[in-house]
């Protein structure tokens, strides 16, 4: 069997993107009234869903803090999500605990927590449909859904992927460009501030060409954030429209 | 006023039952709008979305192939081909933990499985290959995303819209039995002939509300389920409560969800409709 090609020779990857171009995003924000702050994200075919609760009174006094609200992070994926496999449906499964302590842990350090003493955050995660990069499609969504619930943030967190692969650097890989056994690099930054959340590669890149691959995610985080904001802009401007003025 | 809810929520609701209205404005028999998408979900062998008001349910079918059993004898149903199950997490609301599965999501789960037994469906739809040695199990998963009452019957038509919207491709066994494989080039979708007309109620005091929300849920000393099919057979009824039911409001609640046969069934057709379009 002849090995798959990830490149055509003129360039262009499995679906059609050059190498630093990202998927279409899709977003919306407030689509659940229940929540304090929720929102829909579809980057690609990967979709997502998040709602927010809190600040509210923390379920177990052993956890509370006294000096910052703790944030929670759960992370569940659909049954049907996935196109090759069918997830069993427990969630104890350690994929979904990384990608939520992950989460839970770049909101720790963006949310202004130190406002909210002895009270808690939770951010729930549920993934309808998988297409790779999940862990950036999950960063970007839940904070969507944190700036809906009017939670003071220090900044915007925008996470990409990238990878390495035929010996050229990939900007937000698909499923099928995951599993090609390359580089899988996920950089997760406060765009505005400048300062990196989180940085993890699994696999091995040849030093030369690592700041390549870096520098390619650093702006897909950027055209993130461009996309993102305009997200943010777009629905406050709606929420301003819609208010009732309550003098008259 | 606001406080006055708060701190009286059921005198709150007295005094607009008795004008024969509710503090969302509809009338005591009025139906939420209710929105059906299918096929939203391309990872999955079947999918829909439900919103009944604000309560929204996807739901996801995912086609497995399995031997057929030994004991399983050639009876003419497909039961426990289909497995149904739905999730409440705390997505959908603060009163649902993550770490174990609620009472109402378990109980749910139950009358949807003994529900879709009750669907006209040909086994022989469900073989993977032509002569049945090899079988086709549905999965069928519903992940409520926002809850604000009346569950079931949202529920229940998005587990009955994904069904009919069910795409299968054609099995082929090999000569020998040893290798089996799916020829994705010719998909046949599902046929199921038969529809489910479910609508709830909540009662308050001598007041029947239909499609209550999540408040009225909370606040009702009764709760009425009832589920017809297309041929206005019955097909589930619940009623548990405090309060002894008369049988003029059980007629009366009979009658009203038999009117809504042709609206769910529109509804249902056309989501298919509009999803083979794409």
């Amino acid at each position: 069997m002849s090995k798959l090609s990830y490149i055509t020779p003129e360039g262009l990857r499995i679906d059609g993107r050059r190498n630093n171009e990202i998927r279409r995003l899709n977003m919306k924000m407030g689509i659940f009234n229940r929540a304090d702050g929720s929102a829909y994200y579809e980057q690609g075919n990967t979709k997502i869903t998040v709602a927010v609760y809190g600040p509210r009174e923390v379920a177990s006094n052993q956890r509370m803090l006294h000096d910052r609200a703790i944030v929670n992070c759960e992370y569940s994926q659909a049954a049907f999500s996935s196109a090759t496999d069918r997830k069993p449906t427990r969630k104890s499964d350690k994929q979904s605990y990384e990608i939520a302590s992950l989460i839970k842990q770049a909101f720790e350090s963006t949310i202004q927590i130190t406002l909210f003493p002895r009270s808690q955050i939770d951010i729930y995660v549920q993934v309808l449909q998988a297409d790779g990069g999940l862990k950036a499609a999950a960063l970007n969504a839940a904070t969507l859904a944190v700036i809906d619930a009017g939670l003071p943030m220090r900044d915007f967190i925008c996470a990409c992927s990238a990878t390495f692969i035929e010996g050229v650097p990939l900007l937000d890989m698909n499923q099928m460009e995951e599993r090609s056994g390359g580089a899988d690099l996920l950089l997760s930054i406060q765009p505005q501030l400048g300062g990196v959340i989180s940085l993890n590669m699994e696999s091995k890149v040849p030093q030369d060409m690592f700041e390549s691959v870096l520098e390619l995610a650093n702006l897909g985080c950027m055209k993130i954030f461009a996309l993102l904001q305009t997200e943010v802009k777009r629905h406050s401007a709606d929420l301003l429209s819609n208010q009732i003025n309550p003098k008259s | 006023m606001e406080a006055f809810q708060k701190i009286h929520p059921l005198e709150f609701y007295r005094k607009f039952l008795e004008r024969s209205v509710r503090p969302d404005g509809r009338s005591l028999q009025r139906i939420r709008n209710t929105t059906v998408s299918a096929g939203s979900i391309l990872t999955a062998d079947g999918s829909s979305f439900v919103k009944i008001g604000n309560t929204s349910v996807i739901c996801g079918v995912r086609a497995e192939i399995a031997e057929k059993q030994q004991d399983q004898t050639t009876s003419n149903t497909c039961k426990s081909q289909i497995i149904v199950n739905i999730e409440m997490g705390p997505i959908c609301s603060n009163i649902f933990s993550s770490t174990k599965p609620s009472e109402k999501a378990m109980s749910l789960c139950t009358q949807l499985n003994q529900l879709v037994q009750l669907l006209d469906i040909d086994p022989k739809q469900l073989y993977f290959d032509v002569d049945g040695k090899y079988l086709w199990y549905l999965y069928v998963d519903l992940y409520c995303l926002d809850y604000n009452g009346n569950i079931l019957d949202a529920a229940i038509i998005a587990m009955l819209s994904a069904l009919k919207n069910v795409k299968l491709p054609k099995g082929v066994v090999s000569d020998d039995g040893s290798e089996v494989y799916k020829e994705e080039d010719t998909m046949r979708t599902l046929i199921i002939n038969s529809y489910l007309i479910p609508l709830s109620f909540a009662v308050i005091d001598e007041y029947v509300l239909s499609d209550p929300s999540l408040e009225e849920e909370k606040l009702s000393n009764g709760s009425i389920s009832i589920v017809y099919n297309e041929k206005r057979e019955l097909c589930l009824q619940l009623y548990s409560g405090i309060t002894p039911l008369d049988e003029k409001t059980l007629q009366q609640c009979l009658d009203q969800t038999k009117q809504r046969t042709q609206e769910i069934k529109d509804l249902i057709d056309q989501s298919i409709n509009d999803s083979k379009d794409k």
